[in-house]
């Protein structure tokens, strides 16, 4: 009698220690299940950045090579006293940048190669990095490749830099140690925000929108999410465009992936922080939030960089550990390429 | 497949029960200790909120093969009969590598149908709650699970058995909740020995 008892009481406190804790339910960040139904499949190879289509081949950079999918060899691969930190890819004419950095002294230079089998033809001078755009930089200046490093931009020190196909946001100090903005298109070399009054404020992401409107992303620490700001030649908006649904509330994540969609009526900016992507309008040199959960089965993935594929409405991803995704935008489609 | 499988199961579990079931083993008041470790395959994800999506099936959940274990305590309030506890420990990992694990906490009731004093078939249904976590989620989710376990005792105390059943959680999110559409129902499937002692 004793036991049973002893058995009831157990299964009684068990029962209403359960549904006490089902009375204050700890609310998951997102659905968890929907999470993992929507979990991108690992492969073992981490992606820096998706560098281009040429002749149908599609390369990316890996953390120490430059390889095209499909095939086992690196198209440019590390050795024991070189590992590559960089690459770039002009899709014109097929011909790469690749920043090979010593492992023992820690200098780096920059290799272009005419095509993927070329010799490679080393350019004078250390540098610091490479962006996938084909912009580079050292100590003090910024460069872009034109048979040869030319300097676009003298007596800066590079902070940190944000990529959108061929334009690039750089935060810089000048000689007297002020923050400075600037955005270069790197094709051309030409300064479209040329050194407006920065920051020390860390954006993580950045779009082009129109000739002189970009979009600058920047993460809040007080309320935990991330802000759209505009940015123009004269300065950063101090007032916040929008908040994307996206940016989950305490999930801080550094990537902002990005891309600029036209579909024939109106430009988007379709804009992915840690979570869904967001689709935003532009509109009037103004942005609206329209929706939310495009392209769902990559919202748990860690997308490096979106490009245009060369056909309408069709986008590269490369993520950090699940390859290459063709996204469609027209039918909400987006597939692995390995 | 799969009904066929139940069906011989439980055609063998009824043509075993007229033989074994003359008489019980246990009495009121007997108690059985267990521990289980084995196996956990994914099951399915309905997301019944969500009528554009469709359920994903083993595999297609993104779950890999995970583990299983759980201690349980039981005491016969009939002879037939047993109520107890069990706390469970689960773990699946997603194929982005990403751990999931499910924590039960349950009442459970284990019928007895078939005992000789060698051989048990027990069904069991455990009632409660599991924690569950994934990347930077985290969530406490009613629970249930239904398990079949036929078991041989060695000795008059120990015994060893095979037990296969069905976990299932739901996630529920409110109608007003922007995560309403994510609301589902999950199953997962575990395979585990179970050692057993009783007295």
């Amino acid at each position: 009698m004793r036991t049973h008892k002893t058995t009831i009481l157990a299964l009684a406190l068990i029962l209403i220690a359960a549904i006490a804790l089902c009375s204050c339910n700890l609310d998951a960040t997102d659905g968890i299940y929907s999470e993992i139904a929507d979990s991108t499949e690992s492969t073992n190879v981490t992606i820096k950045s998706f560098l281009g289509i040429y002749n149908d081949e599609y390369y990316y950079l890996s953390d120490e090579a430059v390889r095209k999918i499909g095939s086992g060899n690196a198209v440019f691969g590390s050795s024991e006293q070189i590992i590559v930190r960089g690459a770039s890819l002009n899709t014109t004419d097929g011909s790469f940048l690749v920043l090979n950095q010593n492992r023992n002294t820690l200098t780096a230079n920059i290799s272009y190669y005419a095509g993927a089998t070329a010799n490679a033809e080393t350019l004078d001078g250390t540098f610091n990095g490479l962006l996938p755009n084909g912009l580079f930089y050292d100590s003090s200046k910024i460069y872009r490749y034109n048979a040869g490093a030319s300097a676009i931009l003298s007596d800066v020190a590079v902070q940190y830099y944000l990529v959108c196909g061929d334009y690039a946001f750089f935060s810089v100090k000048d000689a007297d140690q002020n923050y400075k903005f600037y955005v270069i298109q790197a094709s051309t070399g030409t300064k479209l925000i040329d050194g407006i009054d920065g920051s020390s404020s860390t954006y993580t992401g950045f779009q082009r929108i129109a000739d002189d409107d970009y979009v600058l992303l920047n993460y809040n620490n007080s309320t935990a999410k991330s802000n759209l700001y505009k940015l123009t030649s004269a300065g950063v908006s101090s007032d916040i465009w929008t908040t994307p649904k996206s940016s989950v509330p305490s999930a801080y994540s550094t990537q902002a992936a990005s891309f600029l969609y036209n579909d024939g009526d109106a430009d988007y900016v379709i804009f992915k922080c840690n979570s869904y992507f967001d689709k935003v309008k532009v509109s009037d040199g103004d942005v609206l939030q329209i929706s939310t959960g495009f392209a769902a089965n990559l919202r748990t993935a860690d997308i490096t960089n979106i490009l245009e594929s060369g056909t309408a409405g069709v986008y590269i991803a490369g993520t950090v550990d699940s390859m290459l995704y063709r996204m469609d935008i027209a039918n909400d489609t987006s597939t692995q390429l390995r | 497949m799969k009904r066929a499988i139940l069906a011989i199961l439980i055609l063998v579990m009824l043509a075993a029960a007229p033989v074994f079931a003359r008489s019980t083993y246990y009495f009121t008041g007997d108690q059985v200790f267990s521990i289980r470790a084995g196996v956990n395959f994914p099951g399915f994800f309905t997301f019944y909120k969500n009528p554009e999506r469709p359920s994903q099936f083993f595999w297609n959940t993104h779950l890999k093969l995970g583990g299983f274990a759980s201690i349980a305590y039981q005491g016969y309030v009939s002879e037939t009969l047993a109520l107890g506890g069990e706390l469970s420990y689960a773990f699946n990992y997603s194929r982005s590598d990403i751990l999931l694990t499910t924590v039960p906490m349950t009442a459970k009731i284990t019928w007895v149908p078939v005992q000789t004093g060698k051989f048990d078939i027990a069904m069991s249904l455990n009632l409660g709650g599991a924690f569950i976590r994934y990347n930077e989620g985290k969530f406490f989710a009613p629970y249930a699970s239904v398990a079949l376990a036929p078991s041989f005792f060695f000795t008059e105390n120990w015994g060893l058995g095979v037990e296969g059943g069905l976990m299932l959680t739901a996630e529920f999110y409110t109608k007003n909740s922007n995560k309403n559409k994510a609301s589902a129902f999950a199953g997962l499937l575990p395979v585990t020995m179970v050692l057993s002692y009783r007295h």
